[in-house]
Parts: structure tokens; sequence; C-alpha cells
């Protein structure tokens, strides 16, 4: 009887002990909190919000925003803002000559007090705001802003529009290439700088108005190739409104005002950034005010979190498939010669179910570089039709024997699903697929090119930036598109172009030559969902969110702490 | 001894090298490129800079030509940058090493002491309530993987309780002891649990073989005092192999443990080795793997001094 109560006494323990850890691993089930309307505008109230469990009194009375960063090799840099210029530490950092709106297509002066351009588009002069002061004392000045434009041509990192705006600057590619001394597109005249390009560029001034400039006096040090990843982030010298605090290498880093900005002082006076290891256990214990995701899981977890309100984020996020067709040496890829063959993979597979199922309310099914809801979009759609794209493939006499070959680079959950979705529909068809999961996408779509279909992401800042891709001069894509010269006139007529009914015109031709081709394969754009913590954080009134992944105006000198 | 201790010393120069050169090549066939991983398709602005990059970093040079510079730059005492995020690795280790040590030793003692003592109480108390619970406590510590014991205690005390911070070693505008301790509690429940669990077994049946033994029985006939039995004659004997086992736990404290210090944020060695296997970040895996293979041969030596030094029949150098 003793030793049967025993055993007994040891059950119901074991039993306790299992409880108690998969206690801590369930969420609450309620349905997701999405109250807020499809595009942007500020919350009409905050939320009768729980205490997020770890709401640490800010340190020293200080009125402290808290954002989380996931934790990458050393963690031990702020943020590099030539790649996405994004969120309220980089803006806090970093400023610009301009300052876009949530848009991103107009601009108010920020570091210029104003610009011109001329009237055929070439040339465009900026003056430089005086007075403005980097964090070390030293004056800001225009040779800052040179020096900056310089230097992004020379990066090994850095984001593509940068480099497709700057590279319009005459003399880039001698000034990249080492031939020239200088830019010579580029004069800085006291405060004054003038910018000469060689063709007109309509994206300019909103590329401008994500371009941080950098201090000469400090970042000449350092070599441009690896800049991207020099100590220089670990002590930077900023002229934004904050500068470094501290810095604990792989835990946090602190921003403090900084004395010598000139403009209104920020209502936050302190922002830490935690380095984590996962996003939403920072959001859950209260450490990550302000985020954004299109993870479904993570968008559904944060849901479920009453003090974040969500904020649901249209942008041009595209997800595609790219055609290994030939490249600029001429080799071709023969199974995606045939049209045909391209036109038959977006007809067997069932785009829609696909997006409701995977990412349900953050994707939209795409046709063309153009969204169907634009104006622009010219109606044609290749909507599921199995028995079409059957017919397609053998009217084109594909070997159904082939192994065709998906490659993509991203490792969510999510992108593996899709992609195995999509192997099963090519199945359906007919074809046999195989699915290759890249560690080094850079080198195996644009050098290696062992594929047939590569899946790639382009969060884009504008339609040109889409259509930019098929430029037979285009770095990357002339190798995966052969050097097609055909959409060169119009891909660099809708980047300079800026009137409504001429860009629509250019932007249905495009279309008609894109599905002509059919060197892309448009799957969907991606939504974006911003997250903050809206029991800590006030936003002011009348601030609209846009594209997460750029710089614009969100107010944030007026964002209060009020937890 | 001495003799001995040289000799074995000795013989760690060639296991390294080979090692290192094994490792290395290994790297070659992982066909990870560092500068891909660094720069995204979608960030990849000019081919031709990232081109320049890859030449200036010399991962364009032939896979011998990569190990002898890096061996070379090793003898003379630098260890290189790491290539994906461009910080020093001396650096790296001054800042990480630290953080490891710290969190591998307290674990190392708490679980050494509660395994052990847990161990040789339930072999004494045989079938008692301590028995019974340290061996269910065996069989979940044992059972349950690390990482899913360490979220649910981040859930439990983090999140839902919010006692204890969720990551991290320290936090902003703190300093000293107790945010120290409030940082180490989870990561070292989480660590000490599961090596609790293992020496708790292994001392308990041990310790149970030895109470069985003659010469136990021989002790008790000749009426020593039962305290004196156990610690004097059964605890002494019972603890070699459990020695074995903590002596091969000590390259982890230069290694750190890459399931803790990944769930936790714990910035440490651990942590660093595992992005850097992903990222194919060579000289940090070649310095780090390299320190963790030093480790464990001096761990293997410590176990051979120690059999020797606790059974009298083992002689060192034979």
């Amino acid at each position: 009887m003793k030793k049967m109560s025993k055993r007994l006494l040891s059950l119901v323990l074991a039993l306790v002990l299992s409880v108690m850890c998969l206690s801590g691993c369930g969420g609450k089930t309620d349905e997701p909190k999405t109250d807020t309307p499809a595009q942007t505008d500020t919350p009409a109230a905050t939320p009768d919000a729980n205490t997020p469990s770890e709401p640490a009194p800010d340190a020293g009375g200080e009125k402290v925003l808290k954002l989380a960063t996931v934790i990458e090799g050393a963690a031990d840099k702020t943020v590099y803002p030539w790649h996405n210029p994004q969120g309220p530490a980089t803006a806090a950092l970093y400023r610009s000559l301009l300052l876009a709106d949530a848009n991103l297509t107009d601009v108010t002066p920020d570091l210029a007090t104003d610009y011109s351009v001329s009237p055929d588009g070439l040339t465009y002069t900026f003056t430089i705001k005086e007075g403005v002061k980097w964090s070390d004392g030293e004056d800001f000045t225009a040779e800052d802003v040179a020096f900056s434009i310089k230097t992004n041509l020379k990066v090994a990192s850095g984001n593509a529009i940068f480099t497709n705006a700057f590279t319009k600057i005459e003399g880039a590619e001698a000034w990249r290439d080492g031939s020239a001394d200088d830019l010579s597109g580029l004069k800085v005249d006291g405060n004054v700088v003038t910018i000469t390009l060689t063709s007109s560029y309509g994206a300019f001034i909103p590329v401008i108005a994500q371009f941080c400039i950098l201090p000469e006096h400090v970042v000449k040090d350092y070599d441009p190739l690896e800049l991207h990843n020099s100590d220089y982030w670990s002590k930077p010298v900023t002229c934004g409104a904050f500068k470094l605090g501290e810095m604990s290498a792989g835990n946090y880093y602190t921003l403090v005002p900084n004395e010598y900005y000139e403009g209104t002082p920020w209502k936050i006076t302190q922002i830490t950034n935690y380095f984590v290891p996962d996003l939403l256990v920072a959001a859950q214990a209260g450490n990550n005010d302000f985020l954004n995701t299109n993870v479904p899981a993570t968008i559904s977890e944060l849901s479920k979190l009453d003090f974040m309100t969500m904020y649901p984020i249209d942008i041009l996020f595209y997800r595609y498939f790219i055609c290994n067709m030939k490249g600029v040496d001429g080799n071709e890829n023969p199974v995606m010669q045939d049209k045909r063959v391209r036109e038959a993979i977006l007809y067997a597979i069932d785009r829609e179910t696909i997006t409701e199922q995977l990412f349900p309310d953050l994707a939209h099914v795409l046709h063309s570089g153009v969204p169907n809801d634009y104006p622009e979009y010219n109606g044609v759609a290749y909507e599921y039709n199995p028995e079409k794209a059957k017919q397609l493939l053998q009217e084109a006499g594909y070997d159904f024997n082939h192994t065709f070959r998906i490659l993509y680079y991203y490792s969510d959950q999510n992108s593996i699903d899709l992609m195995d979705t999509i192997a099963y529909y090519l199945g359906e068809v007919g074809m046999k697929v195989e699915t290759i999961q890249s560690q080094q996408g850079t080198v195996d779509l644009f050098q290696t090119r062992n594929y047939d279909v590569g899946y790639k992401g382009l969060s884009a800042f504008s339609i040109a930036e889409w259509y930019g891709e098929y430029d037979s001069t285009n770095a990357n894509f002339q190798n995966i598109f052969g050097g097609d010269t055909q959409f060169d006139a119009n891909s660099a007529a809708i980047a300079a172009e800026s009137d409504p009914a001429k860009r629509s015109e250019i932007l249905k031709e495009l279309q008609t030559m894109e599905q002509e081709n059919l060197y892309k394969l448009p799957l969907y754009t991606l939504g974006n969902n911003i997250f903050i913590n809206t029991q800590h954080v006030k936003v002011p009134d009348g601030v609209t969110f846009g594209n997460p992944w750029y710089l614009y105006d969100m107010d944030l000198a007026n964002w209060e702490i009020i937890g | 001894m001495l003799k001995f201790i040289g000799k074995k010393l000795l013989q760690m120069i060639p296991m390294l090298l080979l090692i290192s050169f094994i490792v290395f090549g290994g790297l070659q066939l992982m066909d990870v490129d560092p500068i891909s991983y660094m720069v995204t398709p979608d960030m990849a602005a000019s081919a031709e800079n990232q081109e320049a990059l890859r030449e200036q970093l010399g991962l364009n040079d032939p896979f011998v030509v990569r190990y002898f510079n890096w061996v070379k730059d090793l003898l003379t005492g630098d260890f290189g940058y790491s290539i994906v995020n461009g910080t020093s690795i001396a650096t790296l280790l001054k800042t990480r090493l630290p953080a490891t040590f710290e969190l591998a030793v307290i674990a190392l003692l708490l679980s050494s002491v509660i395994g052990i003592g847990i161990g040789i109480i339930s072999a004494i108390r045989q079938n008692g309530i301590v028995d019974y619970l340290g061996r269910i406590f065996a069989v979940l510590g044992q059972s349950i993987p690390q990482f899913f014991f360490g979220i649910c205690v981040i859930q439990i005390f983090a999140i839902k309780l919010g006692w204890l911070p969720v990551n991290g070693r320290t936090s902003p505008g703190a300093s000293g002891f107790g945010d120290a301790v409030v940082h180490l509690v989870l990561p070292v429940l989480t660590m000490t649990v599961a090596m609790c669990a293992v020496l708790m077994r292994y001392s308990r049946n041990t310790m149970l073989g030895v109470l069985n033994s003659d010469y136990i029985k021989t002790a008790r006939s000749k009426g020593i005092p039962e305290w004196k039995v156990y610690i004097k004659h059964g605890f002494r004997n019972a603890m070699r192999p459990v020695l074995v086992i903590l002596c091969f736990r000590l390259p982890m404290l230069i290694g750190g443990s890459v399931v803790i210090e990944s769930v936790f944020g714990w910035p440490g060695i651990g942590s660093i080795i595992t992005q850097s296997v992903v990222s194919g970040d060579y000289p940090v895996i070649m310095v780090t793997t390299l320190m963790v293979a030093a480790a464990i041969l001096v761990a293997s030596f410590l176990v051979d001094v120690l059999t020797a030094a606790l059974d009298p029949r083992v002689r060192l150098g034979e």
C-alpha cells in the first residue's frame, strides 16, 4: 500500500511538472485584433490593454522608446542606413537632404533648405542648411553630401535605389571603376551642391529623401567596400536628434539626445534598442514598442496582444519568379526559351488560393508589374487554368521527363510551404519539380544560374524599379535575360517621367512588352503591418504610416511615452 | 608525470593543425559564400563592388593558399576579422568569452552539486521519496529538449509573470550584482536542469553499485559508522566515472552552449559559432572551433590524469 501511494505521488508530481512546462507554451486563442483601417491613419483611440508583463520603469525618469532588432553576428552595431533606411532608430540618428511623406513622393526640406530641378530634368541643385552640426561638434557641410554620394557608389552592400539613381550622375562609372579621380557630375560651391545626370530620372528627388548623409571627417578613414561592416556603426557620429549613448554588444544600445541638434527636441528622451533572438517574444515582454512584419504567424500572435495596435500597410513588395533565360555570355537555358512554357507556369499555379491560405489579408495576386487595383493595369490576367497549362506545355514540346528546378533563398517556413505548394501545382500538370533552397542567393541567382526559375522578392521603391530589372545593362539581370535591349527605352522613360498621363501610357506599353516576353513571372505583392505598443507610446494625431522599410515623416518628435 | 604532460601537450600541436585543416576543408564543401550571405539579392546593389570585395578579402584565392594565409596570420597572433560582421575576432573573444564562462561555470557548479548530491541521497535512500522525485526529475531533465524547456521558462517567468528578463546579459541603466543575477536565472536554470539530470542518474547508479560491493559490506561489518561508510568508502569510489563526465563538460566553458545562448540571446561564444557556421564566416568558425577542439583535448588529458590519481591501478603513460 505504501509503495502504491508513493508511485501515485510520483505520477501526480510528474504530471504537475509536465503541465507547468506546457502551460508556458500556450497562447490565447482569441481572434486577432485587426481593428485598424486598411491604410495607415493614426489610431482613433488607444485600446483597453492588458499590461505587458514586463513594464520595466523607464530608466532614471527617461521617456524611453523601446525597440528591438534580431541578433546578427556580434550584435555590436547600430543601423546601417544605406540598406533599408527604416524605422525610428534610423530616423533618430540620421538625416537626408529632404524628408519624404508616407507615400515617399512629396518631400519637405531637411538638411537642404531648398532645391531646384532644371527643365530638362538633368540638373539638381540643393542649398545646404547652415548651422547644422554633427554629434561630435563638427560642422555639417555640403562636402559631407558630396562625399556620401561618392562613397555610396563604391560600397559593396547597399540598397539598389541609391545605385540606380547615383549611377546616372555624370562620370559615375569612371568614378566607380577608379579611372576618374572625381565624380564629374557632382559639384560643390559653398553650401550649394549641384548634381548633373546623364539621363533624367523621375525618382531622383524621392531617392535623395531616403539617402542619409554621413560625416566625411569620420567616414573617410573607412574602406567603402567594407563600410557596411565597419566599426563606424558601433560608434557613429550623427546629425539627427539623437546620438549613440551606450553600446552593450549583444545586449542593447541606447540613443540619447544629440546636444548639437538644431531642430525641435523630441518628447522621447531615450531610445533603447535591444538585440533579441525573437522580435515577437520581445514585443510580448514589452520590450518592442514598434515593429513591422509580413509573417502571418507573427501577425497572428501580435494581434493577440491587447497593448499592440496594428496598422496594415499596402506596399510594393513583389514576389515573383525570374526565368533563367540566357546569360550575356550567350549561354541559354533551353528549357525556358519557349514563351508557352513560361506562360504555362502562370496558368498552372492557383495563386488566388495560395495567397488566401498562406498569406491571408496580406498578399494580392499580380499579373504584371502594375498591381491589379492600379488604374494603369492593362487587365491581362493569368487565372488558374491547369488544362490550358498542360496544353501550352504540350504545344511547346516540353520534355516532361525534365526535372524543373526552382531556386529560392528565403528560409522562413511560409516560403518553404509556398515552394512545396507550387511544386505540387506544377506536378499536377505533369512537370517533375525540384525545389532548391539556396544559402547564397546572389551568387546562385545571378552567377551560377543552375535553375529554371528563381523565386525572388523586391521591396520596390516605385514601379519603375520593377521595370528597371528588365534593363539590358542591369548589373544582375543582364545575366538572366541575356541583355535584351527591347525594354530599355520604356524602362528609362518610366523612371524619368513624372506626368501621370504619360506615365500611364508608358506603363501600359511596358506591361504589353512584359506579357509578350514573360521573363519575370509575377506571383503576388505582399503587404505589411506595423505594430505599435499604444499602451506605452502615444502617436500624435494625423500621422500616416507608409512603407516600413523607408524613411518618411512620422512626426517622431511628437511621439510620447505614456506608460 | 612531467614527461607524460609534456608529451601530451606536444601531441596536441599536430592534432590541432590536422583538425584545423579538416575544418577548413569541410567549409569548402559547405559551399556557403559569406559575401552572398552578407549581401542578399535584395541588397545586391553592385555586382562589381561585391566582386571587388570578394577579391579584397582573398575569397577568390585557392583553398590551400587561403589555409596557409590563415595559419600564418594565426601564428603571428592575428586572429583576423569576421567577414560577415567586420568585427575583429580578438574583440569578439574578449567580449564573448567572459559571458560564456560565467554562464557555464555557474551551471556546471550548480548542476554538479545538485546532481551529485541528489544522486548520492537517492542511492542511500533507495526507493525513498527523494529517490522517486530524483528519478522523475532525471527522466524529465534528460527527455525535455533544452530549447523547449528554455522557451517554456521564458513564457512563464518572463512573459506571463514578468519576474525576469527575457534575454540578454544586462539591462540598460542597470548595473551590478543584482542585474547580473536576474539575467542569469533562466539560462542557468535551463542549463542546470539538463546537466543535473545526467549527473544524478550517473551518481545514483554508480553509488548503488559501490554500496552493493563486498568492501562496503566488509566496512560495515567492522562497525564503521554508516556516514563514514558512505563518505569515505562509497562516495570516493563512486565519483570516478562521474568526474570523467564532468571533465568532458569543461570545453563548454570555452564553446558555450549553442542552444541556451541562442534561445536566451546570451552574448556568448556559442551563439557566435552558430551564426558563423550559417553564414560561412570561415575566420570565426576556424578560431572558435580550434578553441573548442583544444579544450576537448585538454579535457581528455585531464581525464587521464584524474583517472590515474583516483585509481592506483592506472599508471600514466602505460
